[in-house]
């Protein structure tokens, strides 16, 4: 085979720094790797009024925030699970955050956590893309969020465990936080064994909540690429006043 | 005759750590032309931090030793990790391939190997005794091995000097040994990263397939107390010397961009695109070349250090 190959129509190539400096035309792949950020909200009957209006307030200025930050914007994909009466995969998928409109949210019904858990998990086989040489360049470690202000009321253990087995086998990073008065502590912990956090249901909570996230998903956004990044969990920015680590 | 040469980044001096955003140098060694280059990612720069990988090249004249070594980025001293590993391990290769071999100049014979082992079974032997884990007869693959472990342990020495852990300095390392005149090379990998050749028909072939954890983004450690578990190694001989005409190490910054497509055939155009680049006259600009477009590639989500060590052979002959 011939040396001369030609590089592909849209190679990237190096910016000129100086005269004296020569552009390099190297082909590269094209693929994008991704950061799927999953973020599973109790929309039950519970949440109705300030709640689930701070909650709204709180994903639209992150993902208005996630925009303005170029690491963030070039990799992280948002994929919106409600649960309150029953659970919806609102955005049906992992969609670009470029492109994400923040939806409407509304409040009813029971809290079924292991419905959602459900579409989760079917969207971390389904959607997450692994890396397979000559071919696509995987996804980024996964990083879950879910915020719930109570007890899940359906069928839970089983969803439960298998999150737990990915969580152990550090296929996915999860964050669980509980708001208001009636979150089970201990139980919300007992969960996953991962980071668990604690908050008020007031608007300056969520608020705080909603910072903290984005933050932290830009935090994630450069770590998980680094070498090693993938051997410990994500390193989280500390959490707000507002925020209390459930040890 | 070749002159002797050591370049790339050195052992940083405690307790003053410099950083170095980038570096590049080159070598001439005999058929073979040295280029290597390390750039910090965009990480590191819009944080304003280190750059965690390093280089480092060293040659007698007539052997070479090239090794890289990409630094964790969760550990706060990787970067010296990586310094210290790259510089020892080109060290401990060339001391081990001039104490094994001598110069053996034949008057008939000076197309091919002009060195020839003086008891080739007693150096066998005694390389057999003081290396673990050998699975291979070829002298230079149990000299890679041999390189790797007394590096090991000349970095757990360094860092109870220095009281660090070893944790604090986790970093992957990649090395490479070869002979200007016979062109034997045997070469070694304990975590991410990539080994390629590059042969004279354009294919591009990983020469080895380093060891990686099911966990996404994880990397094994040379630093770690059971490396050897991780290690990998290979060797070039015999008919296939004359068919690589150019080697690249990178670490995972660079591997990543040219392992995975689109297009399927991603890592065979890379490697012959960065050939041809690399050939292009004159050579000795080639390391800043290289340098800058490390440095300044863009690529959504490719934020990681970059660092690549290019030998080519037969530099002064036409680009194939």
């Amino acid at each position: 085979m011939s040396d001369q190959t030609e590089p592909l129509p849209n190679s990237i190539t190096s910016t000129k720094a100086s005269e004296q400096v020569q552009e390099m035309n190297v082909s590269v792949g094209e693929g994008v790797r991704r950061l799927p950020l999953y973020l599973l909200l109790d929309t039950s009957g519970s949440m109705i009024g300030a709640p689930i209006e701070s909650v709204r307030r709180g994903v639209e200025q992150f993902i208005q925030e996630s925009k303005e930050d170029a690491f963030t914007r070039e990799t992280v994909f948002v994929g919106i699970i409600t649960f309150g009466g029953e659970a919806k995969f609102i955005t049906k998928g992992l969609v670009h955050i470029d492109t994400f409109i923040p939806p409407v949210l509304t409040a009813n019904g029971e809290t079924p956590l292991g419905q959602a858990l459900w579409l989760l998990l079917e969207s971390l086989d389904k959607d997450i893309k692994k890396a397979i040489k000559g071919e696509g360049k995987g996804d980024f470690k996964p990083l879950v969020y879910i915020l719930t202000d109570g007890e899940p009321t359906d069928d839970w253990q089983k969803p439960v465990e298998e999150i737990r087995n990915r969580y152990q086998k550090r296929f996915i990073n999860i964050i669980t936080i509980g708001c208001g008065p009636n979150v089970n502590q201990q139980k919300l912990k007992s969960f996953f064994n991962g980071p668990t956090f604690n908050m008020g249901s007031d608007e300056a909570s969520f608020k705080k909540f909603f910072q903290w996230v984005t933050q932290s998903v830009k935090t994630a956004s450069k770590t998980v690429s680094q070498p090693g990044g993938g051997n410990k969990p994500t390193n989280l920015p500390p959490p707000p006043d507002e925020i209390q680590y459930i040890p | 005759m070749n002159k002797p040469f050591g370049k790339g980044d050195q052992i940083p001096v405690p307790p003053k750590y410099e950083n170095i955003a980038n570096n590049s140098s080159d070598a001439e060694l005999g058929p073979f032309f040295v280029i290597g280059a390390s750039a910090r990612g965009q990480m590191h720069i819009h944080e304003g931090s280190f750059r965690d990988d390093a280089y480092y090249m060293q040659s007698d004249g007539h052997w070479a030793a090239i090794a890289l070594a990409d630094g964790a980025g969760s550990c706060k001293l990787s970067r010296i990790g990586a310094s210290f590993s790259v510089n020892k391990l080109c060290k401990n290769l060339l001391n081990s391939v001039i104490y094994a071999y001598r110069i053996n100049r034949s008057p008939i014979d000076e197309k091919y190997s002009k060195f020839q082992l003086i008891d080739q079974q007693q150096i066998s032997n005694q390389i057999l005794s003081t290396a673990n884990g050998i699975k291979t007869t070829n002298i230079l693959e149990q000299i890679i091995n041999k390189g790797f472990k007394k590096t090991h342990q000349e970095l757990i020495r360094f860092a109870a000097k220095h009281s660090l852990s070893m944790e604090d300095l986790h970093c992957t390392l990649l090395g490479l040994v070869i002979n200007s005149e016979s062109k034997e090379m045997a070469f070694g990998q304990v975590g991410d990263g990539l080994i390629l050749g590059r042969f004279l028909d354009g294919s591009a072939i990983p020469l080895v397939e380093p060891i990686t954890p099911d966990v996404v983004d994880a990397s094994y450690f040379f630093t770690e107390s059971d490396w050897l578990n991780h290690f990998v190694s290979g060797n070039i001989s015999g008919d296939q010397r004359n068919t690589i005409n150019t080697l690249y190490l990178m670490s995972d910054g660079v591997a990543n961009d040219c392992l995975y497509g689109p297009p399927d055939n991603i890592l065979q155009r890379w490697a012959n695109d960065m050939n041809r680049e690399m050939r292009s006259k004159p050579l000795s600009n080639n390391s800043k070349r290289l340098e800058h477009y490390l440095e300044t590639y863009r690529i959504p989500g490719s934020y990681d250090d970059r660092t690549l060590l290019v030998v080519l052979s037969d530099h002064e002959g036409v680009v194939n």
